[in-house]
């Protein structure tokens, strides 16, 4: 009656579902169902009185641990273990429980056995599939980001890291805008979030300049893809951006440099204009005077002729000779610049034109600190003081002393120059684009000869400076001298 | 043939004030020539010359390059004045930039005033065209 009550018991055990085997405490089987034959019986048809290591290769040492832990009475256990089947290495998941018999006595421990390659392998694929990713992202030549729906950061990839101020992701996570950039840059990245995740539609590669807390100003091209979830509601962003500030700092460095090579061409251009009409005009003045000249039978008249002849050919030669000092002028950009003096450079202009200044009751005041030098030749410096001295003088005002105001101050970078005369003052509505030109003239005043600020001017800027001028008719007028600090 | 009354000359250059008379008188003009050094001068007089009443000139010369006033900032002052007579502007210029032909048949476009244009030196021929057809 036992014996067939037994019979039963293992007629049912055989056709569970499962992987299971009954194993007596010498870890040999006693029992095992079909599902255990079949999947782990190296084709045999029965199990009893195999060992559990025929049936599993290599059992590890804490595997076999968790058996013994079984028989000693330990109530559930599990896990997983790689195993040599009759199929290859496996991945199993096995649970342990002891067996007792009527009385409670461990007779052996009851095996279930999984086998989970398949999930393992899947599993593992998809753990080094992010993986990949991962070190995709974090490796990626920008910032890369995701923020929820507050703006928050959920995601940030080394380099957006780094750019934000810190060396691991879980400083950044959690931190909005507003902990890494200046107030009013947050603000602004925070509308475009709200712009991006309202309309759903995302903002490709946008210059922006960011001023980071402490940090100087960066331009970066920002990218901002609205993130949905399965059901299409909107989560938060992906963010880019990359550092484009030395990208744009040489794209400024071309411009100004198209922009220079622009304004000498256009110099070049006027120079050619100015010299052919100048010539033009002298040798048109020749041609009419030699033309009356021959047809003339009064002797006086030729006489009067010859005399404005002899005129035309002398403005001739000098304007021949004002062209060479414009050329030797520009040419000078190919010699060596010297440090001058500025104090100095005025003290000799001040004393050379000492006559002049006292016999028009001229006020000089001046500020420059000792010893404050620029680039560039001690004659164009002197000649810049001596012509705007000058002017300062002959253009005063009829109705006041002439008052000259001139101090220089050093920034990082630049000397910068300041001339301020309470003269006459120029129109610079009216004149402003005539006045650093050649032949222009303002004033009806015999010695003008609208070479002075246009000689300055090319003076000034063969040195590598730049003049500006400020006017008010009948208040004065300020000419700003900007020189490059190379130091 | 109806010779023209009244000849303003605007150049700073004395030769060309003198060149001009010459050819004036030349091809038998014996009317009033008026010489100015720079547009300055020349548009205060037309003003004053407008306001009393005074006779206007029938041609002016007129020259580019001049200080104070140039011939072009004289031309865009002149062209703004309102007045019934039309008087025939005759740019005479050593210029042969092409830009500064441009620029006067701009000129031309925007006002009843009838502007010519020529190079230095100035032929007797042209002089005589000019003074004719005024």
């Amino acid at each position: 009656m036992r014996k067939t009550q037994q019979h039963t018991q293992a007629y049912y055990i055989r056709q569970l579902p499962r992987a299971v085997a009954f194993v007596d405490t010498t870890l040999h089987v006693s029992l095992a169902s079909d599902r255990m034959v079949e999947c782990f019986g190296y084709g045999k048809r029965d199990l009893k009185g195999e060992s559990v290591h025929a049936l599993f290769d290599n059992i590890s040492d804490k595997w076999l641990k968790q058996m013994h832990a079984a028989l000693r009475g330990k109530a559930k256990n599990r896990g997983r273990e790689l195993v040599q089947t009759k199929n290859g290495a496996q991945w199993i998941e096995w649970v342990l429980v002891p067996w007792y018999d009527d009385h409670e006595n461990i007779i052996g421990l009851i095996l279930e056995v999984e086998d989970i390659t398949t999930t393992v392998v899947q599993d593992n694929a998809i753990m080094e599939e992010a993986e990949t990713l991962r070190t995709l992202i974090d490796h990626l030549p920008l910032n890369v980001y995701i923020k929820d729906k507050n703006s928050k950061r959920i995601l940030a990839n080394q380099a957006e890291v780094a750019f934000c101020g810190y060396h691991f992701e879980d400083e950044v996570i959690g931190k909005d805008d507003y902990d890494i950039f200046e107030k009013e840059d947050a603000q602004e990245s925070r509308m475009e979030d709200i712009e991006v995740m309202t309309s759903m539609r995302p903002i490709i590669d946008r210059e922006t300049t960011i001023h980071r807390k402490g940090k100087p100003a960066m331009t970066v091209l920002s990218s901002k893809i609205p993130l949905r979830s399965e059901n299409g509601n909107v989560i938060g962003l992906v963010g880019f951006s990359h550092d484009i500030s030395n990208r744009k700092k040489k794209e400024e460095e071309l411009h100004k440099l198209i922009n220079l090579s622009a304004e000498q061409n256009k110099k070049l251009i006027d120079f050619a204009h100015i010299v052919s009409h100048n010539i033009r005009s002298q040798s048109a003045n020749f041609s009419m005077l030699l033309s009356f000249l021959n047809e003339e039978g009064d002797e006086k008249e030729q006489d009067k002729i010859i005399g404005m002849l002899t005129d035309a050919s002398d403005h001739l030669l000098d304007t021949i000779d004002n062209l060479n000092d414009v050329v030797t002028i520009n040419k000078s950009r190919d010699y060596e610049l010297v440090d001058v003096n500025l104090g100095e450079s005025l003290a000799r202009v001040r004393m050379e034109m000492e006559q002049l200044i006292e016999k028009n009751n001229a006020l000089i005041h001046q500020e420059i600190p000792d010893g404050l030098t620029v680039k560039g030749f001690p004659s164009y410096i002197e000649n810049l003081f001596r012509n705007l001295i000058s002017n300062a003088i002959k253009f005063k005002h009829p109705e006041r002393n002439p008052f000259i105001q001139i101090c220089a101050t050093q920034t990082p970078g630049s000397i910068f120059l300041r001339i301020e005369d309470n003269g006459i003052g120029i129109d610079l509505e009216k004149d402003g684009e005539k006045l650093f030109g050649m032949y222009k003239t303002f004033h009806e005043t015999p010695e003008s000869r609208g070479l002075g600020l246009f000689r300055t001017k090319n003076e000034i800027e063969a040195i590598g400076g730049r003049i500006k001028c400020n006017s008010e008719p009948g208040i004065g007028t300020v000419f700003k001298v900007y020189f490059h600090d190379i130091r | 043939m109806t010779f023209a009354k009244s000849v303003y000359i605007i150049d700073d250059d004395p030769i060309i004030v003198f060149g001009l008379r010459k050819l004036l008188s030349q091809i038998g003009f014996s009317g009033g020539v008026t010489p100015f050094c720079n547009g300055k001068t020349a548009l205060d007089d037309i003003e004053r010359s407008l306001t009393q009443k005074k006779r206007m000139p029938d041609v002016i010369f007129l020259d580019i390059n001049m200080p104070v006033m140039d011939g072009w900032q004289f031309l865009e002052a002149f062209i703004n004045i309102p007045m019934d007579k039309t008087i025939r502007v005759n740019i005479v210029t050593s210029s042969i930039d092409p830009a500064d032909r441009y620029k006067a048949a701009r000129f031309q476009s925007q006002t009843d005033h009838p502007i010519s244009y020529n190079n230095k030196p100035i032929k007797k021929k042209e002089i005589q065209e000019i003074m004719e057809v005024a």
